[in-house]
């Protein structure tokens, strides 16, 4: 029972440590989306900064979803 | 309540500074919220900025005669925070530009011996032929101010959009 509940936690610490790998890439990205548009912008307009915010918009939307489902996982334990 | 605030502001300098994994991620969150916000002003940026077709006084300038062959005159266009530079070139051809660099903003400064802008921040120089970067680090050119020679006198009419 003990070693089914730690095995349990375990898993839940290593699927928590992917969401964060996974959430520290995706604020890069938008990081990185981010300065290239302002770059562009400071030379005069950039083509693509309508899309990079609806790209950003959606890792934002995902980083939302997996901040729910970790607090979701919490309440579980 | 006392435990909250005893959780917030604990007298234990590790405990103090400790940020769980959670908070990471709520942090995170909120920096992906916060680059979104910025994402959104910068796709609005062309409709907020004022119109680069945006009507520019008539203001004089200078004289032919006030400017030498090879030299400069300095003045204020179109507001009087905004710093230009009127040149007079050999060939006898008057030329004009905004003296706000275009890497840092510092003022240029005309050098008759080599011919150049020179931006003394960042070594940073431009052609007085047409404003284009030739040194440093700026890679767009100055702002040309467009200029009308009525007599004697030379009137600034707009300055060029970058």
């Amino acid at each position: 029972m003990k070693n089914t509940r730690r095995n349990r936690q375990q898993q839940k610490s290593g699927v928590f440590v992917m969401l964060l790998l996974f959430e520290i890439v995706l604020v890069l990205l938008q990081l990185w989306l981010f300065v290239s548009v302002l770059e562009g912008t400071v030379r005069g307009g950039s083509p693509i900064a309508v899309t990079a915010m609806f790209v950003s918009l959606a890792c934002f939307a995902a980083n939302t979803w997996m901040l729910i489902g970790v607090r979701r996982m919490d309440r579980a334990e | 309540m006392e435990d909250k605030l005893r959780d917030d502001f604990s007298i234990e300098w590790d405990v103090d500074r400790y940020v769980s994994r959670r908070e990471f991620f709520k942090f995170l969150t909120l920096a992906s919220g916060g680059l979104v916000a910025g994402s959104a002003v910068l796709a609005a940026w062309p409709a907020l900025r004022p119109k680069a077709n945006a009507e520019f006084p008539r203001t004089l300038v200078a004289k032919v005669g006030d400017v030498p062959t090879g030299g400069s005159a300095e003045f204020n266009y179109p507001g009087q925070g905004d710093l230009c530079i009127l040149l007079h070139s050999r060939d006898g051809g008057f030329d004009a530009y905004s003296r706000r660099c275009t890497h840092l903003s510092c003022p240029v400064q005309f050098q008759p011996g080599e011919q150049r802008l020179f931006c003394p921040c960042h070594n940073g120089a431009f052609s007085v032929a047409d404003g284009s970067p030739t040194q440093g680090p700026p890679t767009r050119p100055l702002r040309r101010v467009t200029l009308e020679i009525v007599g004697k006198d030379i009137y600034a009419v707009g300055v060029e959009a970058e």
